[in-house]
């Protein structure tokens, strides 16, 4: 590892720390102990899983419970690589894609209908396909906004999420299309197990084939990003929209074809979702599906990068059975709300990391430029 | 060329919606319809001003979401605990502006990437709030607290709309109000002409002795304090209780209404009014044309995105919004 990377490293290992310490504080306001509160979050996400296998076990793991908090962990963690490399992919080309709870959501419907309309293994490798599509076309419909009609893609993704939401809660509530009448409940008929991905790790709610194919597209960003010529123009508009153009990049297609590269990852996070885990579309499922919003924090964290962002989502989805699994140090319904503000907090210092480390060696004396720093502003 | 757009969208957006419907459409739809628009209409304008203020600065602040969230979660609880209003607003206004400085020294100080700031702020105030809520009022919820006084005007004369705006929250003629205000600080008066300024060519602005950073600061505060009262009035001036999340997107429409208005107050106030107009119309269509409750709930965001698409604006935006300034 070079030493910028371990810088790069350091300095997100330190922002991590910094929210919690943050966060540790808000635990204080309302009353409670951060540091028992931290620890059964560790344990509540399996963490300590691998520590039974210390000769004597000497932090007396038990192993049942850390196996299946691990799993439980892995399972949260496979939507948010997809989600984290859905918003990645978009800001290597300098845009902020918030649509990612769109896109996973209709990725999970063209999922859902594929799968089921041509079952079986056939059934499910067209639905994860017309998932990455469905995605794909909810991100290019952002793209050419903000390519043809300058339309904000931060303002457009937000409405799409909200607009994709509705409309499919629209299809699988009581009455609708897709709704499942026998249930009297808002939500599609199950499909059937020989259309549902296969579990890998666990028994049922187990870690599932997507946690691969998660890794795979991980793999696939990380190889088109770095070695295409469309990666190449990609982070050319990001780096530089005006210099792109001016180099000969074709600015917009690029940016539609970037949000549409970013909506395929999202749309994978729903079509996994559905065939691994949900194996029906509900209406809750729609209505919470906020995976897409943590993708921000994912990507952000994990500086855009394959491996960063395959970090990221674990540490997010322990976040979140971790808080499922507190009880005890810390009451367990303000365990989820306390995972938003520790997001947040990421979100925040992430997002001003770079300056925040420029600004910290800027308050050394400098030689040569001290006659500009510290004039008042 | 946009600017004469705008009509023909209001008109076309207005017709597609009453056509859709015509076949039910009813005498009785209509009642309540510009109250209704009124009450939609009150949280945007708001929020929106703050936002235009912001945005003149050359400070995009997509936090304003979070910033509806906090004014209403601590504004009912400040209502609550000192028993007066009054107080509610002034807490609300008060934790806005603390939450919109972090931004503002985020994107200020710090040059943050601004959208990304933006985010943060609304991710951390949805935990914090529902924290707070969980941890203070628990499965009960919010009691009964002091609300914003709804005030009686003898109005009950004019025809149609008598009625409809006799009696009417005291935020929605402030949110009124605050459009003429913000016109003449914002298009009369050597503060805005220095705002505007700084929002559009801080270089030049700082050469001649304005003080870039000092300006910008005040925007994004100002912006913090009216979401927060934005989001105070849903919590106790329209429902008199909080929800978590209860702002549902409104925060993220008010900066849409910004950009359709053309970043003029008097923009603001007609895209907030036909936004609330299609909210309004969706919630009676609801009732008396049994239109289900997700088709409505999506027509506002619907209706928010095709009038981005035909307005197209952006030549209207301040020409250094999202771009950091420092004066090496």
């Amino acid at each position: 590892m070079n030493e910028r990377r371990l810088v790069r490293v350091m300095s997100a290992v330190g922002m991590v720390i910094g929210a919690l310490f943050a966060s540790g504080i808000v635990i204080l306001a309302t009353g409670h102990n951060p540091l028992p509160a931290y620890g059964a979050l560790v344990r509540g996400a399996g963490l300590d899983w691998p520590l039974q296998f210390i000769p004597g076990n000497p932090f007396g793991v038990d192993s049942i419970m850390a196996r299946s908090n691990l799993i439980a962990t892995l399972v949260q963690a496979t939507p948010l690589v997809f989600t984290g490399l859905a918003v990645s992919f978009a800001l290597r080309a300098g845009l902020f894609n918030i649509g990612g709870t769109g896109q996973m959501v209709t990725g999970a419907l063209g999922g859902y209908v594929v799968t089921d309309a041509l079952g079986g293994p056939l059934g499910l490798t067209g639905g994860l396909i017309a998932g990455a599509l469905a995605g794909a076309a909810m991100g290019a419909i952002a793209g050419a906004l903000k390519g043809y009609r300058s339309v904000n893609e931060v303002i457009s993704t937000i409405m799409l999420n909200y607009i994709a939401v509705f409309a499919i809660r629209e299809l699988v509530s009581i009455g609708g299309v897709l709704q499942d009448a026998s249930t009297g409940q808002g939500t599609s008929a199950r499909l059937p197990s020989s259309s549902v991905l296969p579990i890998l790790w666990g028994e049922i709610q187990g870690v599932h084939l997507g946690a691969v194919i998660a890794l795979v597209a991980a793999v696939v960003y990380k190889v088109v990003i770095d070695h295409t010529p469309f990666g190449f123009a990609v982070r050319a508009v990001g780096a530089n929209r005006s210099a792109a153009a001016y180099a000969g990049t074709p600015v917009r297609r690029i940016t539609v074809a970037a949000l549409a590269v970013a909506g395929a990852f999202g749309g994978l996070a729903g079509a996994s979702e559905i065939t691994g885990v949900q194996h029906r579309l509900t209406e809750n499922f729609v209505a919470t599906a906020q995976i897409g919003f943590v993708g921000i924090a994912v990507a952000l964290l994990g500086r855009s990068t394959a491996s960063g962002v395959v970090i990221a989502a674990i540490l997010f989805g322990s976040l979140d059975s971790g808080a499922r699994a507190l009880s005890g140090e810390f009451p367990s319904d303000l365990a989820r709300p306390l995972a938003t503000v520790i997001q947040g907090m990421i979100i925040l210092l992430v997002g001003a990391e770079a300056v925040l480390r420029h600004w910290l060696e800027r308050r050394r004396p400098p030689v040569g430029r001290a006659a500009t720093v510290g004039v008042p502003t | 060329m946009s600017r004469r757009l705008i009509p023909i969208v209001i008109v076309a957006v207005t017709f597609a919606l009453l056509l859709g419907v015509s076949g039910s459409l009813r005498a009785s739809m209509t009642v309540g319809l510009v109250g209704a628009t009124l009450r939609y209409a009150t949280p945007l304008v708001l929020a929106g001003l703050g936002a235009l203020v912001a945005e003149r600065s050359g400070v995009t602040n997509i936090g304003i979401e979070g910033l509806m969230l906090t004014g209403a979660f601590f504004g009912i609880w400040g209502a609550d605990i000192t028993g007066s209003w009054v107080a509610g607003l002034f807490i609300a206004a008060a934790t806005g502006a603390l939450l919109a400085a972090v931004h503002a020294f985020f994107c200020i100080h710090l040059q943050a990437n601004q959208g990304i700031s933006g985010v943060a702020l609304t991710v951390l105030a949805t935990g914090a709030t529902s924290l707070a809520f969980r941890a203070i009022y628990g499965s009960v919820g919010t009691p009964a607290v002091d609300r914003i006084p709804t005030i009686s005007l003898p109005l009950t004369w004019l025809p149609l709309i008598g009625h409809q705006v006799a009696k009417l929250n005291l935020m929605v003629w402030v949110a009124l109000l605050s459009v003429p205000l913000a016109s003449v600080y914002l298009e009369r008066t050597s503060w805005g002409a220095r705002l505007s300024a700084v929002g559009e060519h801080p270089q030049a602005a700082a050469t001649v002795g304005i003080p870039v950073h000092k300006y910008r600061y005040s925007a994004v505060i100002f912006s913090g304090v009216a979401a927060a009262i934005a989001g105070a009035y849903l919590s106790f001036g329209l429902l008199g209780s909080f929800s978590e999340g209860m702002s549902a997107g409104r925060g993220f429409i008010a900066l849409a209404v910004v950009i359709f208005g053309g970043w003029r107050s008097s923009g603001v106030l007609v895209a907030a009014l036909l936004f609330s107009f299609s909210s309004a119309l969706g919630d009676s269509l609801q009732t008396n044309a049994d239109v289900s409750a997700n088709l409505v709930s999506l027509l506002p965001y619907a209706a928010t995105l095709i009038v981005l698409v035909v307005a197209n604006r952006s030549s209207a935006a301040p020409a250094a919004l999202g771009r950091p300034f420092s004066h090496q």
